[in-house]
């Protein structure tokens, strides 16, 4: 697809080049002639290639950093089947004589989840670890490379055990250390034999979504032994037996039969109330779905500057015709028909386009490198359980693909520019004067605005009735413009076009409320859409009034420098409005973001008590050899405890398919400090919700970022009312729930909330409490005390606002992340400026030295130039800044899921900083050419004809 | 107006009835006003009036640059408005010359790549279009220039240039707009020579200018007013060849 995007942007150029000799010197000598201006007009377009391949980069190092569990933590197993330890022998002989043509082989395993404590006074622990018992000899015939199971040397002996290098990292522990394991209510202490990478069957970590590794591989019967240590009538999930199947080919390769392997087992298992689960397939999904998602964010986000990138190549365009204006009309006049001269000028474009395309698509990698380094450190600054490790790896087809979407992009615009340019009248290009401007739109444009009407109408209808996020904000908007030709032959075209403006920006802004009403989705390129619309209005609106504007700027700077550098931006109103359109356009995005930082941020208080309800201590636990909740409520100051049980579940919706997510059964015990929900559904108060869900095994809690693998607003996953079906992996078991409440949001990652009967049902003894919310007088001492008394039952306790604060802290780096990436969109506003600029001082050399002879000073003429960058920055500055926040109170207000709890305030200082980002640059662009325009001298610039 | 004259063998272009009106934000703006014209084969008219006469105006409507409201244009028996944008473009292109006081030349491209331009769009190969447009550059007398871009060449030799341009596709008919307006007089003097010459090589020429001194060059002399011609009469210089 992207070659045949390529061929489709090149052939037609290439042919043209090749066939047409005046067109090939045309094109190749316009390109070659400005040398200055050649180089800032790639610059400028290369950002926009260099944003679009940095986002795809991005999404490779997703994809291959969670691709790479399936080297780490799977190796040679392509799928598994868990029982209890007593199925075992009856799973091994069902398998035993499976035979698939598929299938390599297959490894049994014994598993149990357990916590670790080096042995010495300054010992570390590690609450979430994992016993496995395996014969390594049969380990590392496994799948055909030992190298890929990460198994080496004999099976330990007694007291001996291989630790992961992640479990020795983290507790310091190296051959011949000793250190206890407790697991099934005993404990052990082993002498660490040797010490195995992360990698294949050594790294096998089914208990939760980590990265790291924390196993000890220990000899046959340990676990047994540690059970059997358990207090009679304990409640604890028991080890269970894994078998491992190994499909043909290689660590990735290997997947591509797991369709035909999992039909082979199935039916060996059929009867048993055994599933075989896909375990890598999963992995290299999810990797597939993170990548793309996080790439789809960056690419929506990073349209922006795209955008502006867009703005600037016309603009570029619009110059160029200027300049060329009497060339045109004489190339016309002469003979060359309309479709040779867009031929010419669109090759011309189309080689700046290939040049800046290569050359963005390179920095695009650099980009990705940039993203992915603060990326990880982001990743990783929170919980480990939700830590992600990037490891910066790009495929050259990704690049390749940025830089055919790039170009695509920067043709397109290039055509339909020089489409527009080769509409020259001859006679008035040829004479150089003035176009008078219509006084009325033209019939056929009347029509056009009809089609417009009839479309917005019809998605307004669609929006509203859904609802339809999109439909609702651009069916409006549609019908608006789509009425302003008619009016304009009615009515004065001006004011037409101003109200029609201010309409369009007071729907862009005012439409979250009616959204927020019709509790419609709301992603992210619904924010592309408004910025754009909003900033398209802003800038027609302040464009069309730039007289009154000048008019106030020059009653207060009267010298003749800043009258005459106010003059030029008001004569050219097209070049001046492209100008104010990147930088509003940039500067909208990147207040915007601040905006909703700073107020999600505001709400890390609310979050935490809304999250809590009552309870401010969050804790989980060895389900394995569990805390007992009696000994929790007895500790000093400990006033309630929630038991919940706690899995990982797979759900299926009407739009999702079968995603795997946490579960968490809860009792009434909630309901008696009930976390605050955001729709209550049908239920007078959140206790009344939490407890019918508590009693009722056919209902069910969600968020509204359930199922939501990663990046942005939720497309919501289930709405209230909507049917959830969680099942089994490893059983098949399944049930169904009504969704009942919408609960907040879920950074302390309970997934969906049903009743602990109702998760006992589908997951039996995996469903036992070995988390739990409790509620004490002091929870920072209530945490210390738990991970210091529960140590043995892998207790890992935090206070519910810690985990807040630190999501919150994680979220509002990636919003300066994302502003990061955009604001390289600033570069491309600084290029236009330097571009118009250098323009400018060509136009006006004549002028220029005019003034000059007249007696106006260097410095003067430099001062000029600088202010009239100055004032269009400026303009363009405050406009995004302006409406940015104005769209963000309206968000605020609106009562939007999305800015649910939002409290409107302005980021004073982050914004002060972005204006001054985006003007010095700015300014800064405009200084060489000011240089420039005050050294020339003014005999030999009113001599000049071109 | 004699208009039997257009049924002679040697009428190259025949106007009829022309009008144009500027339609402006204020009102309608007569520009030409029923204007009917023949031009033969190998004369050579120069078109004069004040300012806002229309004869730019006329000239533009004639060689098609420009639409008109009512009326018809024909040139070799081809009704010029009839055709299409592109059928004109074509016919510009094969049979039309033009010079302009702005000399619009391409600065990008040489002299002689300049001159090729209109050889190459009316679709000569280019070898012959080089080879033809060495031969007209010598024969403007910038035989030695041909390799130089506009901006290293004087006023005077930019509009040889032009008129290389116009020539080099062999047209029927070269229309000139004020082709010495923007020259000294000594070049002004220099480009009339060659017009002159080029006229008596059998070129059909229809020059607009507000000299007289230019306008008394040409073989006949058209007057125009207030979009109207007022006076159609045979030139300074085709009394002084008489």
């Amino acid at each position: 697809m992207t070659y045949f995007l390529f061929a489709l942007l090149a052939i037609p150029f290439v042919v043209v080049l090749a066939r047409s000799v005046l067109v090939r010197r045309l094109a190749t000598r316009h390109t070659t002639r400005r040398p200055v201006e050649a180089v800032l007009v790639i610059v400028g377009s290369l950002l926009g290639t260099a944003i679009i391949t940095g986002s795809f980069v991005v999404g490779d190092t997703i994809t291959r950093s969670i691709r790479a569990v399936a080297y780490d933590q799977l190796g040679p197993i392509d799928e598994t089947v868990t029982v209890p330890v007593a199925q075992g022998p009856a799973l091994r002989d069902r398998l035993s004589g499976l035979s698939s043509a598929g299938i390599d082989g297959t490894l049994a395993f014994t598993t149990a989840p357990a916590a670790v404590v080096a042995t010495g006074h300054d010992g570390g622990t590690q609450p979430r670890a994992q016993l496995l018992e395996v014969d390594f000899p049969a380990a590392r015939r496994f799948g055909g490379d030992p190298s890929a199971t990460g198994i080496s040397g004999p099976t330990p002996t007694d007291g001996r055990a291989a630790v992961t290098a992640d479990l020795a990292d983290r507790l310091g522990l190296e051959v011949g250390s000793r250190f206890h394991a407790f697991a099934g209510g005993g404990n052990v202490e082993l002498t660490v034999d040797r010490v195995l990478p992360r990698r294949g069957v050594a790294g096998f970590w089914p208990i939760d979504a980590r990265q790291q590794s924390y196993n000890v591989l220990v000899a046959p019967g340990t676990i047994g032994r540690l059970v059997a240590q358990a207090a009679p009538g304990t409640e604890a999930e028991p080890p269970r037996q894994v078998v491992a199947i190994s499909n043909r080919g290689g660590v990735e390769q290997g997947a591509a039969n797991t369709a035909t392997v999992t039909r082979a087992v199935d039916r060996a298992l059929a009867g048993s109330g055994a599933r075989v689960e896909p375990v890598k397939q999963d992995v290299l999904d999810r990797a597939d779905k993170a990548g793309r998602s996080l790439s789809q964010l960056y690419f929506t986000i990073g349209m922006f500057a795209v955008a502006a990138g867009i703005l600037l190549l016309v603009n570029v365009f619009v110059m160029l015709a200027d300049e060329r204006r009497s060339e045109l009309g004489m190339l016309r006049a002469v003979g060359m028909r309309r479709r040779t001269l867009v031929a010419a000028l669109a090759t011309e474009g189309w080689i700046y386009a290939v040049l800046a395309s290569a050359l963005g698509a390179l920095l695009g990698i650099a980009f990705g490198r940039l993203i992915a380094w603060r990326a990880d450190t982001i990743l990783t600054s929170g919980r480990e359980v939700n830590a992600l490790h990037l490891t910066f790896e790009f495929d050259w087809s990704t690049v390749f693909t940025g830089f055919a979407v790039g170009l695509a992009v920067s043709t397109a615009t290039i055509l339909l520019a020089s489409i527009r340019i080769a509409r020259v009248n001859i006679i008035q290009a040829i004479r150089d004067i003035t176009v008078a401007t219509r006084p009325r739109p033209r019939r056929r444009v009347v029509w056009l605005g009809a089609v417009a009407v009839v479309l917005g109408a019809l998605l307004t209808f669609a929006g509203f009735s859904g609802p339809n996020q999109y439909g609702v904000m651009a069916g409006p908007m549609l019908v608006i413009v789509g009425l302003a030709p008619w009016l304009a032959r009615h009515l004065p075209a001006r004011s037409v076009y101003t109200w029609v403006s201010v309409a369009v920006i007071a729907w862009a802004v005012a439409c979250f409320v009616p959204l927020a009403a019709l509790d419609a989705t709301i992603e992210i390129p619904l924010f592309l859409v408004q910025g754009l619309a909003l900033t398209a209005a802003a800038v027609y609106l302040v464009t069309a009034h730039l007289d009154s504007i000048g008019h106030l700027l020059g009653n207060r700077g009267s010298s003749l420098a800043a009258r005459l550098g106010l003059a030029y931006p008001l004569a050219r109103r097209f070049r001046t409005a492209m100008t104010l359109g990147m930088f509003a356009i940039i500067v909208l995005t990147l207040v915007y973001m601040s905006e909703i930082s700073f107020m999600f941020r505001g709400r890390t208080d609310d979050i935490a008590r809304n999250l809590s309800g009552g309870f401010g201590v969050e804790l989980v636990s060895n389900p394995n050899n569990p805390v007992s909740a009696a000994k929790l409520a007895a500790l000093p100051g400990v006033t309630r405890v929630a038991p919940l049980g706690y899995t990982t579940a797979e759900f299926t919706t009407a739009r999702r398919s079968r995603t795997p997510w946490p579960a968490t059964g809860i009792g009434t015990e909630l309901a008696d400090a009930p976390p605050h929900l955001r729709d209550r559904g049908g239920y007078a108060t959140d206790r009344a919700a939490w407890a019918a869900v508590a009693r009722d095994p056919n209902l069910m809690i969600i968020d509204d970022f359930f199922l939501q693998v990663a990046g942005g607003p939720a497309e919501r996953a289930a709405r209230v009312g909507d049917r959830v079906v969680m099942r089994d992996p490893q059983t098949g078991r399944r049930r169904a729930f009504r969704v009942a409440a919408i609960a907040e949001n879920d950074f302390l990652g309970s997934g969906a909330f049903v009743s602990r009967v109702a998760l006992g049902d589908v997951f039996g003894d995996r469903a036992v409490p070995s988390r739990f919310y409790v509620a004490a007088a002091n929870p920072d001492a209530t945490v210390r005390r738990i991970r210091a008394d529960f140590v043995g039952n892998g207790a890992d306790a935090d206070t519910v606002h810690s985990v807040v604060a630190t999501a919150v802290a994680q979220n509002s780096a990636f919003f300066t992340l994302m502003q990061q990436f955009v604001g390289a969109g600033l570069l491309i506003a600084v290029a236009g400026v330097g571009v118009i600029m250098f323009r400018a001082v060509r136009e006006r050399r004549r002028e220029v030295g005019v003034l000059r002879s007249l007696g106006f000073q260097p410095h003067s003429v430099a001062r000029t130039f600088v202010f009239e960058a100055g004032v269009v920055a400026t303009l363009g500055v405050a406009l995004g800044v302006v409406i940015a926040i104005a769209a963000c109170y309206v968000l605020a207000v609106s009562g939007a899921d999305f800015a649910a709890g939002f409290t409107f305030g302005v980021p004073v200082v982050e914004i002060a900083v972005i204006v001054a980002i985006a003007l010095v640059p700015a300014l800064l662009a405009a200084l060489l050419p000011a240089r420039m325009a005050s050294h020339i001298e003014p005999a030999r610039a009113l001599r000049i004809h071109d | 107006m004699d208009l039997d004259r257009a049924s002679e063998p040697s009428a190259l272009l025949v106007a009829e009835s022309v009008r144009k009106v500027y339609r402006t934000g204020a009102g309608e703006v007569w520009a030409l006003r029923d204007v009917s014209l023949i031009v033969g084969e190998g004369e050579f008219v120069a078109v004069m009036g004040p300012s806002g006469s229309g004869k730019t105006t006329l000239l533009n409507c004639l060689s098609g640059l420009d639409a008109i409201d009512d009326g018809r244009v024909s040139l070799a028996g081809r009704s010029i408005h009839d055709l299409s944008d592109a059928e004109r473009t074509r016919e510009r292109a094969s049979t039309m010359g033009f010079v302009f006081q702005q000399f619009n030349l391409i600065p990008v491209l040489t002299a002689v790549e300049n001159v090729e331009v209109p050889l190459l769009l009316a679709g000569a190969k280019p070898r012959e279009a080089r080879q033809r447009a060495v031969a007209t550059l010598e024969r403007v007398g910038l035989g030695a220039r041909v390799s130089h871009r506009p901006n290293e060449l004087s006023g005077g030799e930019q509009q040889r240039v032009t008129i290389a341009r116009a020539l080099a596709g062999r047209p029927s008919i070269v229309w000139a707009d004020e082709p010495t307006g923007a020259l000294d007089s000594e070049s002004a003097g220099d480009v009339m020579v060659l017009m002159n010459e080029l006229h008596r090589d059998g070129l059909t020429l229809v020059l607009v200018t507000h000299d007289p001194a230019v306008g008394a060059q040409a073989q006949r002399m058209i007057r125009m007013r207030d979009g109207s011609i007022v006076a159609d009469e045979v030139g300074a210089s085709a009394v002084t060849n008489r």
